[in-house]
C-alpha cells in the first residue's frame, strides 16, 4: 500500500470546473473518506485517482511518484464498487484468482494467496459457489477479495454499501473497517451518506461544488466545521441555524419574536452585524433552568433509541433529541441551555466563515 | 366510532395470496402506519380502501359505513403516491387547487378561499416559491411535495399515502417528513400511511401495523414496536444500527435460565431472568436471543462480562460502534456513548442487561452478511 497526494487537481469537462483545483493528502494506512452530496466532484475525483478520468492539471502522486500519466492498470488500483461486477459463470475462488492469473501470476503462489484473501473475508466456506448463491453481502466480499488479492496500492470504494439492505449495511460496514486494519490498506471511500462517512473514516474530505470544503477528522468536522455548508452537512436531524445580530463581542441577539440575547464565547466579527447561530440538536439541553430560553415542544418524532423533539423559540423551529424512554408531548413548555462551547456563529457571504475566536 | 374498519380483508393475484385475512381499525384522526418490506401486500390493503382493489373477502368500512364496493369517487379518500402522476400541463397552483374545483364538492370555495387553502399547505410542505412553476421544472423531489400538498388540500374522510417520501434524499426526507406530521395533526385526518422505512413509521405513526407476507405480524403504539417487538422478524425490522439476533439454547441450570451459543469463539452464556418469557419460546430449547446495540455495555467490573476481541471500531461523533465476530458468519454489535480509543483485536468485557433482553423463537434465517 502507498499514500496519495492530490496537488491542485483539477477537472474541468469543456470549460466548466467538476473539480476546482484540490489538494490533499492520504497517508500510508488511513482511511480517508470523500463526502459530499450528488455532483460535488467527489466521484469524479475517485475517478482520477483511478485513472479512468484524465487530469486537466494539477498533479497526482503514489508515494511521492507522479502518476498522472500512468493506465488504471499501470497504477495498482483496487477498486470496489456499488454493483460488484462479478463474473457470473465463474466460481468465487476463480473470481478472485482472477487479477493474478491476468498478470501472469505462477500457478503455485495463487492458491494461497486465494485461500489467504478468503479467510479474511470469511467467504471460505463458498469459494466454489458461483456469485448468483451468494446473499448480496457475500458478493460484495468477493468483490474485496478480488479488489485486494494483488496487493494494491490504494483501495479505492465508490459508495460500496448503497444497495445493501439496512441490516447488511452496518455489518458489511464493520468488516471494511476490519479488513483496512487487518491489511494495513490506504483506502479512500467516497459516499453522499453523512453516518458511513463518519463511521468508518479517519479523516473525511468534505466537498461542495468542485470544491474541498474541509479537511479533518470527524471530531474536527463535528466540533469546528468552518462554514455553514460543512456544518448542516454533518448530522442528522442537521444543525440548527437561529439568524442573529451581534450586540457585543459575548452577545447575540436572536432575531425572533422576543429577540432574546444569549452568550457565546468571542465572536471576531464587529456589534450590530448579521451573523447565523447554530448548534447540533444533540447539545441542546431541554431542562435549563429558570433563565434558559423559553420554548414550547411542537412535535415528538420517535426514532428508535431517541425521540427528535420540535420546539418553537418566537416562531423558529429547534430540533433537538431525547431518550425514547422519557414522554413529552406536543404543548410541554422547556426551558433550553445551549451550553456555551457547543455553540457556533458564521459569518460572511453564505456563512462561509466561523465568527467565533 | 373508528373512522376507518377492514374487516378480513383477502387479496389473491392469481395463485399468489398477496393480503390474508387482514383485519384493523383506525380511529378519528389517527396516524395509521402499514410497515412492511416491498412484496408484504402493503400497497393492496391501502389500495383496496381507496376502492381501486377489489378484495376477494372482507369488507372496508368507513364511518361505520360500508363501502367495500362503493366507486372511488363516493369514498372522499385522499391518495398520494410515490409516483406523483401531476398534470404536466397545469402550473403547480393549479395542479394542488385541482381537487378543491371538483364539482362533486359541495360548495364551491372563493377565488381567495382557495388561493388561502393552497398557500397554506404550500408553505408547510415548502413549495410555496414554486406554485407558478410548471411540475416539468421542479425536481422530483418537489413534485413528490406537490403530489403530496394536492392529497392534503381537501379535507377528506382518510388520508392514503403510499411511500410519499420515497424519492427524497435523507435531509429533505427529514424534513418534509415532519412537516407531514404537522400538517397532519394540524388537520386531525385519519390517515392510513404505508412505508417501508421504520423511522417514517415510528415517527409518523400514533400506531403502526407490521404486514409479513400479507399477515399482520404486530399492531402497536411506535414505543410498544420498538421497546417490545412481539417476533424476531419485528425486532430486525425496526432499529438502527439493527436489533442484535443470537441463536443458541436455552437451558436450565438449577432454578435459573441460561442461553448458550454453541461454536463461538469463546464461551458465551448468558444469565436470563427466571421469569424470562420462556411461554413464548416454550422453555428449554433452541431460541433467538435479541438485544439492541445500546443495551451492551462495556463492563469491566461485571463478573458475567463476556470477553470477546473487538472484529471492528467505528466512530460517530457522540459514540462509538464495537463489532464482535462470534465466528461462521455471525457478528454483533455494542453501541457505547462518547469516544472509546480501543483498537481491533482487543478484547473488551461486554454486559448483557437481563432487563433489556427478548428472546423469540426464531422465524426467519439471518441472511449472510
Amino acid at each position: 500500500m502507498k499514500s496519495v497526494s492530490l496537488h491542485d487537481v483539477r477537472k474541468s469537462y469543456g470549460g466548466v470546473d467538476a473539480v476546482k483545483g484540490i489538494s490533499f493528502e492520504v497517508a500510508k494506512g488511513e482511511f480517508m473518506g470523500i463526502l459530499g452530496p450528488s455532483g460535488c466532484g467527489k466521484s469524479s475525483t475517485l475517478r482520477m485517482i483511478a485513472g479512468l478520468e484524465d487530469i486537466t492539471s494539477g498533479e497526482l502522486r503514489f508515494d511521492g511518484v507522479v502518476v498522472n500519466e500512468l493506465s488504471p492498470k499501470d497504477r495498482g488500483i483496487g477498486m470496489g464498487f456499488e454493483n460488484y461486477a462479478l463474473y457470473q459463470p465463474l466460481s468465487v475462488r476463480d473470481n478472485i484468482a482472477f487479477p493474478l492469473e491476468a498478470r501472469g501470476v505462477p500457478r503455485a503462489e495463487i492458491a494461497p494467496r486465494v485461500q489467504k484473501m478468503a479467510k479474511l473475508m470469511e467467504v471460505e466456506d463458498v469459494l466454489d459457489r458461483k456469485p448468483y448463491e451468494l446473499s448480496g453481502g457475500q458478493q460484495q466480499r468477493v468483490s474485496l477479495a478480488r479488489a485486494l488479492v494483488r496487493d494494491p496500492s490504494v483501495l479505492l470504494l465508490d459508495e460500496p454499501l448503497s444497495h445493501m439492505d439496512r441490516h447488511a449495511r452496518v455489518r458489511l460496514r464493520a468488516r471494511i473497517r476490519h479488513i483496512h486494519d487487518a491489511i494495513g490498506a490506504t483506502s479512500i471511500y467516497v459516499t453522499h451518506d453523512q453516518e458511513e462517512a463518519v463511521a468508518l473514516c479517519d479523516r473525511v474530505a468534505v466537498m461542495n461544488f468542485g470544491d474541498l470544503q474541509q479537511i479533518g477528522s470527524v471530531e474536527e468536522l463535528w466540533h469546528r466545521p468552518r462554514n455553514r455548508f460543512v456544518a448542516g452537512f454533518l448530522g442528522q436531524p442537521a444543525m440548527n441555524f437561529i439568524p442573529a445580530v451581534t450586540v457585543d463581542r459575548h452577545r447575540l441577539r436572536f432575531e425572533v419574536e422576543g429577540q432574546p440575547t444569549i452568550e457565546v464565547r468571542q465572536t471576531l466579527v464587529q456589534p450590530g452585524q448579521r451573523v447565523t447561530f447554530g448548534i447540533r440538536p444533540e447539545h441542546i439541553r431541554i431542562d435549563g433552568d429558570d433563565a434558559g430560553l423559553p420554548g414550547r415542544v411542537v412535535l415528538v418524532e420517535m426514532e428508535g433509541e431517541v425521540d427528535i423533539i420540535t420546539i418553537d423559540i418566537g416562531g423558529i423551529e429547534l430540533k433537538t433529541r431525547t431518550s425514547s424512554h422519557r414522554a413529552m408531548v406536543a404543548g410541554d413548555p422547556v426551558r433550553l441551555n445551549l451550553p456555551l462551547e457547543r455553540c457556533h456563529v458564521f459569518a460572511g457571504e453564505e456563512d462561509s466563515a466561523p465568527a467565533l475566536a | 366510532m373508528d373512522k376507518l374498519q377492514l374487516q378480513g380483508i383477502t387479496k389473491h393475484y392469481g395463485r399468489t395470496l398477496a393480503v390474508d385475512d387482514v383485519s384493523f381499525a383506525c380511529a378519528r384522526g389517527e396516524f395509521f402506519s402499514i410497515l412492511g418490506a416491498s412484496g408484504a401486500g402493503k400497497s393492496t390493503l391501502l389500495k383496496s380502501v381507496a376502492g381501486i382493489v377489489q378484495p376477494d373477502k372482507g369488507r372496508v368500512l368507513i364511518d361505520g359505513r360500508d363501502v367495500t364496493k362503493r366507486p372511488i369517487q363516493d369514498r372522499n379518500v385522499a391518495m398520494a403516491f410515490e409516483n406523483y402522476s401531476l398534470y404536466p400541463q397545469m402550473k403547480v397552483y393549479e395542479n394542488i387547487a385541482f381537487p378543491l374545483r371538483a364539482p362533486t364538492r359541495p360548495h364551491r370555495l372563493s377565488p381567495e378561499e382557495e388561493r388561502a387553502k393552497v398557500t397554506h399547505v404550500a408553505t408547510i410542505l415548502g413549495i410555496e416559491p414554486y406554485l407558478d412553476r410548471l411540475p416539468g421544472q421542479l425536481s422530483g423531489g418537489q413534485r413528490q411535495r406537490v403530489s403530496l400538498a394536492r392529497a392534503m388540500v381537501r379535507e377528506p374522510n382518510v388520508f392514503l399515502l403510499d411511500e410519499p417520501l420515497a424519492h427524497l434524499d435523507a435531509k429533505l426526507k427529514f424534513q418534509t417528513r415532519t412537516r407531514l406530521k404537522q400538517l397532519a395533526v394540524e388537520i386531525g385526518a385519519t390517515t392510513l400511511y404505508v412505508t417501508h422505512d421504520f423511522r417514517e413509521a415510528l415517527s409518523l405513526s400514533d400506531r403502526i401495523l407490521i404486514l409479513r407476507q400479507g399477515r399482520i405480524e404486530q399492531i402497536g403504539t411506535p414505543k410498544e414496536i420498538y421497546h417490545a417487538p412481539a417476533t424476531d422478524f419485528v425486532a430486525a425490522l425496526v432499529g438502527d444500527p439493527p436489533m442484535n439476533l443470537i441463536d443458541g439454547r436455552v437451558a436450565r441450570a438449577g432454578d435459573r435460565l441460561r442461553f448458550e451459543v454453541e461454536d463461538a469463539p469463546v464461551p458465551i452464556t448468558i444469565d436470563l431472568p427466571a421469569d424470562a418469557a420462556t411461554d413464548r419460546i416454550g422453555g428449554e430449547g433452541t431460541v433467538r436471543l435479541g438485544c439492541r446495540p445500546n443495551d451492551l455495555r462495556i463492563a469491566p467490573d461485571d463478573r458475567d462480562a463476556i470477553r470477546l476481541p473487538i472484529y471492528a471500531i467505528e466512530h460517530s461523533a457522540e459514540a462509538s460502534l464495537l463489532s464482535f465476530s462470534l465466528g461462521h458468519d455471525r457478528i454483533i454489535q455494542a453501541q457505547v456513548p462518547g469516544r472509546i480509543d480501543a483498537r481491533a483485536g482487543e478484547p473488551v468485557p461486554i454486559g448483557f442487561s437481563a432487563d433489556r433482553l427478548f428472546l423469540f423463537r426464531k422465524s426467519f434465517e439471518l441472511g449472510e452478511v
